[in-house]
């Protein structure tokens, strides 16, 4: 028999997730309008330093305040899954500084930053580029409140009610 | 020659991502999927606060300055 706050759980979540649903195509808009007009602009001016330092701030905010104080690592199942994309890591950073320290042209010697560059000069790609780094700000934001403990749940009910929860929503 | 190993060094290290993508997706229990990666970075204490002040450098760096 489903309880008072068993309805009450049920019906928070599409009401939650619906707004969420529906903004997300706006969030989508903004975004990709954002990338087209900051495309425009060039690297060492004002315009471009203030449509850059907005998002940066933006994060800082969502950070501070939608991310827990204490956050819960979550580590994804199996031995060892994060290795290769470790080592992957190592790899790129590695070679990203032997180009770098590397005597020649940066044509001959090609950085990550000379690749970007490369791509800035066209406008579209330099909004595809800036989109992206958008989406991961955002992904980054998302995934961080994956860290807050589980939700208590519902109230636990009264004596005569059962027991619907248990210890495993008390993790801290 | 040297242009050829610069950029194709990149484009086996690009390669190596999108195989560890597909990999991830078949055998998740051996490679984690990028989500997991960042969900795992994400919550770290510190990792969390390196991966903002990544993010922020590399916007900086590519867009303004």
């Amino acid at each position: 028999m489903p309880t008072r706050w068993g309805d009450a759980g049920r019906r928070q979540v599409p009401a939650v997730r619906g707004p969420r649903r529906a903004g997300a195509p706006a969030l989508l808009t903004v975004g990709v309008l954002y990338a087209l007009v900051a495309a425009t602009t060039e690297p060492f001016t004002w315009p471009a330093d203030v449509l850059t330092a907005l998002p940066i701030a933006a994060m800082a905010v969502l950070a501070v305040a939608r991310w827990p104080r204490r956050p819960a690592p979550r580590r994804p199942a199996g031995p060892h899954p994060l290795r290769p994309w470790v080592v992957l890591g190592v790899l790129v950073i590695g070679w990203e500084l032997v180009e770098y320290a590397a005597r020649g042209a940066r044509r001959l010697h090609p950085t990550l930053s000379s690749m970007a560059d490369a791509l800035d000069r066209h406008w579209l790609l330099k909004a595809v580029v800036f989109f992206c780094w958008l989406s991961l700000g955002a992904a980054i934001v998302a995934a961080g409140r994956a860290g807050a403990a589980p939700s208590p749940g519902p109230p636990t009910p009264g004596p005569g009610e059962g027991s619907a929860s248990d210890a495993s929503g008390a993790v801290s | 020659m040297s242009e050829a190993l610069g950029v194709g060094a990149w484009v086996v290290l690009g390669v190596g991502a999108l195989g560890l993508w597909a990999l991830s997706r078949r055998a998740p229990d051996a490679v984690a999927s990028p989500s997991a990666v960042l969900r795992r970075l994400a919550t770290g204490p510190v990792a969390r606060i390196v991966l903002v002040l990544c993010w922020m450098w590399a916007g900086w760096h590519l867009f303004a300055r």
